[in-house]
């Protein structure tokens, strides 16, 4: 199956206060990739360097096997949109929308449009302005959805959704996974969303690309080892990934978590959420290897 | 083509739904100076000046909503809402001229001095070109500065030619424009002037939107 997403050497830089990349990556057809990362870390950055929003200073990105800068409308016919705070004007209502895109995606398609209006209960002849924010976020999802993309392309698509909406969007995007050939970028700071959905793991941190694993490999191997200042001695650097003193014990993050369980058997093994590996990557110190 | 066709229903459904605020202001305005016994001429204004607010409007809809950088990820949006922004603005001013001819009319014979059918031709063109020239001149500035800069911007502007229109004005030995060759060959120049204008005015903002990021 082709990849969904390319990128090669991608870079973008603001003003010398940020830098994006350069940034490598590929996302296989037919899974689920979680971009993860603290705010200002480059996940937005990167999706609309992908989408042409800003203007890469340099880098290839292709999408299905086209390159986005040569076959750039093709590319875009097959990918869905939901982006953050970035939509039609609230003037307008479903069915005006569903108008507008009808003239812009080939394969619009008003039944299956209307058939996740009715689903999610919006009504189509009221503007988005009397909308309520998921009412909002399930509206940008039917738009994205209703022209039979390949590729979704999520920048926070559940922040600020109560519980019982975001189980109902999740499960739209799990639906729509079940089709081998659809893939998802899925951009987020809730990270329990990716834990029980994510195929890949993207952790983007100052603007780099610091992580590129399966879920399993990081939550199945990664762990947090958790010792006191005396067994914290006794570990070897080369073992840690970062760690970070609290107030009763120090927790190291380690990325065998059978083998170092086995090799320190008086410390606590824990396995990791992707909260806790966001977290000790970013706030955790980095090991001195010549201590 | 058609993802143009889709960005022109956005904008007119925009007009759409703020048409009967619109509408209201426009009756406001029209009693107001009618009350005031302002002369035929303002019925040539009002509407030029609502459309051309209203054109406006869907500006600053569009950068509330942050919906550039939705358009710009759509299929060819970049090149697609300048395109369309420009059409739409064509379209409506050629609706809003014949709405000024009509009201104007409409008022000949209200006020009983019947239909003079070449100052409502005046009334055409003189509402068409004074919309086209002032859209043009701010849609560059606007999809460069965005609405509320570009607001300020087009007033410094306005403020600096007619400025170097009055310096001009008061120096000596330059060559004088006869007013006659400019009547006869009015219906003429205007077009062409007009057409010009607009057409770099779009390459423009099409240059400046294609390099733009949000």
């Amino acid at each position: 199956m082709a990849e969904a997403i390319s990128i090669q050497n991608l870079q973008k830089t603001y003003d010398s206060s940020f830098q994006l990349g350069p940034v490598s990556l590929s996302i296989p057809g037919g899974i689920i990739a979680g971009l993860i990362g603290e705010n200002g870390a480059g996940k937005t950055t990167l999706i609309k360097s992908l989408l042409g929003i800003i203007r890469p200073d340099s880098g290839q990105i292709s999408v299905f096997g086209r390159d986005m800068n040569r076959d750039e409308a093709q590319c875009k016919e097959d990918i869905g949109l939901v982006l953050d705070n970035m939509f039609f004007p609230e003037l307008l209502t479903p069915r005006d929308i569903a108008s507008s895109l009808r003239s812009i995606y080939k394969n619009w398609d008003d039944a299956l449009f209307r058939q996740y209006l009715k689903d999610f209960s919006l009504p189509d002849n009221k503007p988005i302005k009397t909308f309520s924010k998921g009412m909002r976020k399930k509206l940008e999802i039917s738009a994205a959805l209703a022209h039979h993309p390949k590729l979704l392309i999520l920048d926070e698509p559940t922040s600020g959704l109560d519980p019982v909406v975001r189980s109902e969007v999740m499960n739209i995007f799990l639906q729509f996974i079940c089709d081998e050939e659809h893939s998802i970028l899925f951009s987020t700071h809730i990270t329990s969303d990716l834990e029980h959905c994510a195929d890949q793991i993207l952790f983007m941190d100052g603007g780099q690309l610091v992580l590129n694993k399966s879920r399993d490999d990081i939550l199945d191997g990664y762990g947090i080892l958790k010792c006191d200042e005396q067994q914290f001695a006794l570990i070897d650097r080369e073992d840690m990934l970062s760690y970070r003193k609290n107030k009763y014990n120090i927790e190291v993050l380690v990325s065998d978590r059978t083998a170092m369980a086995r090799k320190y058997p008086d410390c606590v093994m824990d396995a990791i959420t992707l909260e806790d590996l966001m977290i000790l990557m970013i706030k955790g110190e980095k090991p001195c290897q010549v201590c | 083509m058609s993802g143009m066709l889709g960005l022109m229903k956005k904008d007119l459904y925009l007009l759409k739904a703020s048409l009967k605020a619109r509408s209201m202001i426009l009756v406001m305005l029209v009693i107001y100076f009618v009350a005031a016994g302002s002369g035929d001429s303002i019925f040539t204004f009002i509407p030029t000046y609502i459309v051309f607010m209203s054109m406006l409007s869907t500006f600053s809809y569009d950068e509330y909503n942050q919906f550039d950088a939705f358009a710009v990820s759509l299929p060819n949006g970049r090149k697609n809402v300048v395109r369309a922004k420009y059409v739409v603005t064509l379209l409506i001013s050629a609706i809003t001229a014949l709405l000024t001819v009509l009201i104007s009319g409409v008022a000949g014979l209200i006020f009983g001095r019947g239909l003079e059918l070449s100052g409502l031709l005046e009334s055409f063109i003189g509402a068409m070109c004074a919309l086209l020239i002032l859209q043009a001149l701010f849609y560059p500035l606007i999809f460069k500065f965005g609405i509320n800069k570009g607001r300020v911007m087009v007033f410094v502007l306005v403020m600096a030619v007619g400025a170097l229109i009055f310096l001009l004005s008061q120096m000596n030995g330059l060559p004088k424009i006869d007013a006659g060759i400019l009547d006869r060959y009015f219906a003429v120049l205007m077009p062409l002037f007009l057409l010009a204008l607009m057409g770099l005015s779009y390459l423009i903002s099409q240059r400046i939107y294609g390099k733009k990021q949000f």
